[in-house]
């Protein structure tokens, strides 16, 4: 059985070897087949002239699908779209603005958060400055060795 | 401001310049046919709104490698079905089917009502098709792309195309006969 067969259409096959997609493909929508001139040889081709006929039903299908209400887009579809294309690309530009002077500021952050970043360690006394404000005693003053 | 330009000036404007406006005009212009052809694949509103919106901000970031040798329309086809090919894939079958409106083409109700059940059918069959196949179909019957756009749209050859095309109609022909005699039988009782 082939596939013709299998779906239910044409059992008949052409002996000039058309396939029944090309026939179909030139009587509804007007392409031309690499096998043979159609218009010449589907006249005189009873399996050409089954598929036709067969492929012209269909028509009716798709008038059918092309008659139900065409859809729009809900307006939030382009507001988020083009909402995070306008992010992005502002994103972008600030970027491209800092030029490699973003590079910096980042290590400069996470450098700052690194334990071993000398600004944090380098007292004299050893101790570590955390970043800190110390607290005042009760007379107001700063405790002995802050 | 963008109105008098076609979709050609808006990406050269959109793509060499940045032109995040320019790119926004092409957004409200296609972003019906974005929704239109992911709701046909998905078959569901959520997912297609999520197709369509995600179509339209990867065509922003892909137009600088837009050579312009396809139309823009064509060239968002082709990202929206792949999307909505892949969200299709990911997902099992979804229970909330679109269900469409009446089509309103006669003045009488019966008639209006014969019409609006056909067109239920009609989808529903539609629905039954695999997705690379009502993916071609929509393309061409609702969308009307040309073999040449569907191959490039659907990544394949134009014989490919007619294949799937020439099964997908064999399909709902057979599917809306079969409803068609169920009708006349119900009809004759």
């Amino acid at each position: 059985m082939n596939d013709r067969e299998a779906i239910g259409g044409t059992r008949a096959v052409c002996v000039a070897g058309v396939p029944p997609e090309d026939v179909a493909a030139w009587v509804l929508d007007g392409e031309e087949s690499d096998v043979v001139a159609l218009v010449r040889h589907v006249p005189d081709c009873v399996a050409c002239r089954a598929v036709v006929t067969e492929a012209s039903a269909s028509r009716g299908v798709a008038e059918t699908l092309r008659s139900a209400p065409s859809p729009a887009a809900p307006a939030r579809v382009a507001k988020r779209a083009v909402g995070r294309i306008r992010a992005e690309t502002t994103v972008l530009t600030v970027v491209r603005a800092l030029g490699g002077g973003w590079l910096r500021v980042v290590h400069a952050l996470t450098d700052y958060t690194r334990p071993t970043n000398p600004a944090r360690i380098d007292r004299a006394d050893g101790m570590v400055d955390t970043g800190e404000l110390p607290e005042l005693d009760d007379t107001g003053e700063l405790p002995p060795g802050s | 401001m963008f109105a008098d330009l076609d979709d050609a000036d808006l990406v050269v404007r959109a793509r060499d310049g940045e032109d995040v406006e320019a790119f926004a005009e092409l957004v409200h212009r296609h972003r019906d046919r974005a929704y239109r052809v992911a709701l046909r694949i998905t078959r569901h509103p959520g997912d297609a709104e999520d197709v369509a919106q995600e179509a339209l901000v990867r065509a922003w970031r892909s137009l600088p490698g837009f050579r312009g040798d396809a139309r823009f329309s064509t060239w968002l086809y082709r990202i929206v079905t792949n999307l909505a090919l892949n969200r299709v894939e990911r997902r099992p079958r979804v229970a909330d089917v679109e269900l469409p409106d009446t089509a309103v083409r006669s003045d009488d109700p019966a008639a209006r009502t014969e019409d609006a059940e056909r067109l239920t059918a009609a989808l529903a069959a539609l629905e039954q098709l695999s997705p690379d196949q009502r993916a071609c179909y929509v393309l061409r019957e609702i969308e009307g792309l040309s073999y040449e756009e569907l191959a490039e749209v659907l990544e394949t050859s134009v014989p490919a195309v007619k294949s799937r095309l020439f099964r997908a109609r064999q399909e709902l022909t057979a599917a809306l006969a079969r409803y068609d005699a169920v009708g006349r039988e119900e009809a004759g009782t």
